[in-house]
Parts: C-alpha cells; structure tokens; sequence
C-alpha cells in the first residue's frame, strides 16, 4: 500500500469494502487510521518468525468430554 | 461512626454482618452522596436508586434473621455499561446501543446479585470501551475525583471514578488494553486485569474477543481480592473461560513478601517510553519500599515495549473492526469520531498481518512467562504521566498510548494497578504487580503489603 494515500484513493478503497456512507470528515479519520495501521504494523518484528511458529490462539475440537 | 463513603467492602462487612449497620442506611448515605456529587463527575450513566434500595432491604431481612451470604451482602456495587443486567440497557456509552436492553445478567452480574450485593448501577466507560474520552457521545464522559477538570482513565471511566469518589466501594470494569488499569492509575484505587478465563466475559460486550478481561476496582488491595474471589470461575459458555475453579485470593493476603523475588521492568518506562518524572519517582519509592520490606529486588528485561504495544493493538482492532464493520458501514455517523477513528484503523489491515501480531503474542507470552523462574512477581509502570485535562485533546491524545499495560493483555497473566502516591499537582500515581498466569493471589500478596506499608489507600478526594 502507498503512503502517500489521497482522500480519493480512500474513498475507492472504502467503497471496496462497504464503508460508502463515510462522508468526507470521516474518510479524513480513516485516512489518518490507516497511517496509524501501518505504522503499528511496522513495529512487529515478524522477521524474527519461523515458518512453524503457531498463533497464539489455535482450534481446538472438543470430544465432548 | 466512619464516613460510609470511605469503607472499604472488608470493613462494611465486618459491620453489617454484626448488624452494627444496616444495609439500607448504607445504601441511602451512597446514593446521597451520588446525587449530591454526580452531577460533576458523571461517574454513572444509569443510576438506578430504586433497585439499590430494594436490594437493600431485602439484605437487611436476610442479615437480620441469620443468613449472611458472605463479604458483598448488603455492599453496593455498580457494572460498567458493557456489562448486562437484565431489565436495564447495555449501551456501551453509544448512540448504537442506546435501546439495547439486556434480556439476561452476564454470571458477572449474577454472581454479584447471587453474594447479595446492592446494585447502585451502570457506570460510565468510553464508547465500546475503546473511544474516549469523548464529548459527542448521548452522554458526558466520566471527570477525576481528584481534579475534576482532569480524565479519569478508561475505558472503565465510571468504576475508576465511582470507586474514588467513595459512591461505591466496589466496580467491576474490563479491560482490552488497559482499562481496568487506568481508570485505577489515574483515580488513585486498585484495578485488577485477571487472568484471561478467570472471569467469564460472557454478557459483557466484546471490544476483542482475545484480549477481553473483566475485573474488579476498589479502593482497597483486599477489596479488590474479596471481589474477584467472587466473580472469577469457570463459565463453560465462554469459550475462552478457563476450567480453573478461581477464589483463593483473599486468604494469602497477609504473608507478606519477605524473600519473594520481585522483577522489575524498568526499561519499560526508563528507556522504551520515558515515564514523566513524577510518575517514575514513585514507581522507584514504591520498589524500595518493598525491598525495605525484605522482598528481593531485581532487574528484568522483556521485549520492548513498543513489540508488546503494536501486537496488541493490530489483534484488538482487527477483532473490533469485525464486530463493527456491519454498523460502520450502515451508520458510521451514529459512532463518537473518537471511537470511529480508532476502529478504522483495521479497515485495511491484511489477514496475514493479524495472524503474525497472534504468532507473535504467542513468542511474548512465552518468553515472559518463562522470566518467572527466576522471579516470584514483576512491577512497571502502568501510565506514563499523571491525568491530563480531559479538555486536552492534544495531550489526551499524547498520553493515550503511553501506557504498560497492554504487554499483559497480550500475555494473558494478572496484571493489578496500584497508587504510588500522588504528584505535586495531587493528581494519582501508580504502577502495576503483574504475575504469571493464575498467581493473582501472589500479585495481590504483593500490593497488600505494599500498601499497608505505604498508606495512600486513607488518602481520599475532597
């Protein structure tokens, strides 16, 4: 994804996703959310995951006992 | 007699199960000083009098011929209004839910009724315990006991703001990221995120269904045990409810923490984030204070802070964004711009982005865990700066991730808020004791002996 994201581009993206009744004070909030998003996901150190390392969360079947 | 706004549940206990106080007197004095004060803090969004006084004689007639229900009998109470009780809405402080009214108690709830404690009612907390403090809400947000210009924390605004301003004695909050935590630090009372599967979330509305905790507030450390030895158990319709029976907390509390070795989280609040320098001069007084106390003290090192921080916040929002996504696309506008802005931030986040942030909690939690071979609990700090003006929304918006908290709803363990002292200002300190998974009797061992020796719990609001 681009950073230099423009209110336009965000509109489009919305849309994709079924946010069509932001208006434009709320595409600016999700303009800056997404900057926030990115940036958060720039401080996960997934380089240090290996290929077998499992969610933390897992599906677990219950045998009903 | 004592002023009624300042016992704690233990004391109350102890009078009402002598008859030397009556339930209903008691209950009458709180909810005369909630009217006389509430109107400034906004501590309740739903005050419900008649219900209280109902509870109350019905506690009294059940007292009075012999049959004590145990600590919370006659003791009021008040839910975070994220938490259903049957017959009154659950609004989560939103436009959204303003008509949704609960067809049934969440077990917090019913566990709460069933020790026969008096409910005082629905408290305050930001919109969906995520966006706050907000002022474009159907009502205000909840003010500082100590400075009511100030923000009481979130997102369990109310119960951090009930329990200091003496209206209650006892809340129960949740916290996703931190906001059992908070309002604590910031109203200077104890704030308990418990073990993820001690206490059932069932009921309570979900912000992220794997970080979601509930727990209790109060202004005392063996309140705050009492309480959780009650609401914690095993809920086998919460699919993230541990089978572990819970109680227990309350009975270790005064063995004090002489050779218990403590870990300190220093890098946290020294080097990852800089903690204002009041904030970390009583977090430093406090850690002296316990190794005065014969607890042996010593460094530890974790993942930074920032690691902990992003995995929490990419999980939380991802799982929110879901929860929301229906009601953001049919009405946004109905959200405080608080809320919806924060909620977005999933909006384009990937799936593979999500399950790495799971993967890597799974490395945090485990690597923290394993640090507790070699120490019996840890300290850090919970917020990095005393309250700021909730008029503030620059500094509102400074302070809001500058916290360390979250670590610890990523790795699941108890984690408990507790005040440090108060800054020049007179505005609360804290910092939090946080355990392995299922020591909460271990953390609360801690903080009761900290706060015996430190003496802020007889500080109260004017």
């Amino acid at each position: 994804m681009k950073d230099d994201l423009t209110l336009e581009q965000v509109r489009s993206m919305a849309a994709e996703i079924g946010l069509t009744h932001l208006t434009d004070s709320h595409l600016q909030e999700l303009l800056r959310a997404t900057r926030v998003a990115r940036a958060r996901r720039a401080a996960l150190p997934v380089a240090t995951l290996r290929p077998a390392d499992e969610p933390a969360h897992v599906f677990r079947p219950d045998d009903g006992q | 007699m004592t002023d009624l706004a300042w016992l704690t549940v233990a004391e109350a206990a102890e009078l009402l199960r002598g008859r030397k106080l009556s339930p209903v007197e008691y209950t009458k004095a709180l909810i005369d000083r909630v009217e006389r004060h509430d109107g400034q803090l906004n501590a309740f969004l739903r005050f419900t009098p008649e219900i209280a006084l109902e509870d109350a004689r019905r506690a009294e007639a059940e007292i009075s011929r012999g049959a004590w229900r145990g600590p919370l009998h006659g003791v009021p109470y008040a839910l975070k209004d994220i938490i259903d009780y049957a017959g009154l809405p659950t609004t989560g402080h939103s436009k959204i839910l303003k008509d949704n009214v609960a067809a049934a108690d969440a077990p917090v709830a019913a566990k709460l009724k069933a020790a026969g404690g008096v409910f005082m009612g629905k408290l305050s907390t930001h919109e969906f315990a995520f966006g706050g403090p907000s002022f474009d809400l159907p009502w205000p947000p909840a003010r500082n006991p100590w400075n009511r210009d100030h923000f009481c924390g979130g997102s369990s605004s109310g119960a951090g703001a009930a329990t200091a301003a003496g209206f209650v004695p006892a809340a129960i909050g949740s916290d996703t990221g931190g906001s059992v935590r908070n309002p604590a630090s910031m109203c200077g009372v104890s704030g308990m995120k418990p073990t993820y599967g001690l206490v059932s979330r069932r009921g309570v509305f979900p912000l992220a269904f794997s970080l979601d905790h509930v727990g209790p507030l109060t202004r005392s450390v063996r309140d705050n045990a009492l309480v959780l030895d009650l609401i914690a158990g095993h809920d086998p319709l919460d699919p993230g409810s541990s089978p572990r029976a819970g109680g227990g907390c309350a009975a270790e509390l005064d063995r004090g923490v002489k050779g218990l070795r403590i870990g300190v989280i220093r890098h946290f609040y020294a080097r990852d984030m800089q903690a204002d320098p009041e904030m970390a001069a009583g977090i430093e007084a406090a850690v002296e204070k316990l190794a005065g106390l014969g607890a042996q003290v010593r460094e530890i090192q974790t993942a930074p802070l920032g690691e902990y921080n992003a995995c929490n916040r990419i999980i939380l929002t991802g799982e929110a964004f879901a929860i929301h996504e229906k009601w953001l696309q049919e009405r946004p506008q109905d959200y405080g711009a608080l809320t919806r802005e924060r909620l977005l931030t999933a909006a384009f986040v990937r799936a593979a982005d999500y399950v790495n942030a799971t993967r890597l909690r799974r490395k945090l939690a485990d690597s923290f865990h394993a640090l507790f071979s070699g120490i019996d609990v840890a300290v850090t700090a919970s917020s990095m700066d005393p309250p700021c003006r909730i008029d503030d929304a620059k500094a509102i918006e400074y302070t809001y991730g500058r916290q360390a908290r979250a670590p610890f709803n990523v790795t699941g363990g108890p984690a408990l808020s507790v005040p440090v002292g108060f800054s020049k200002a007179g505005l609360p300190l804290a910092m939090q004791i946080v355990g392995k998974p299922f020591s909460e009797a271990l953390v609360y061992r801690v903080a009761q002996a900290y706060e015996q020796a430190a003496g802020w719990v007889a500080r109260h609001p004017a």
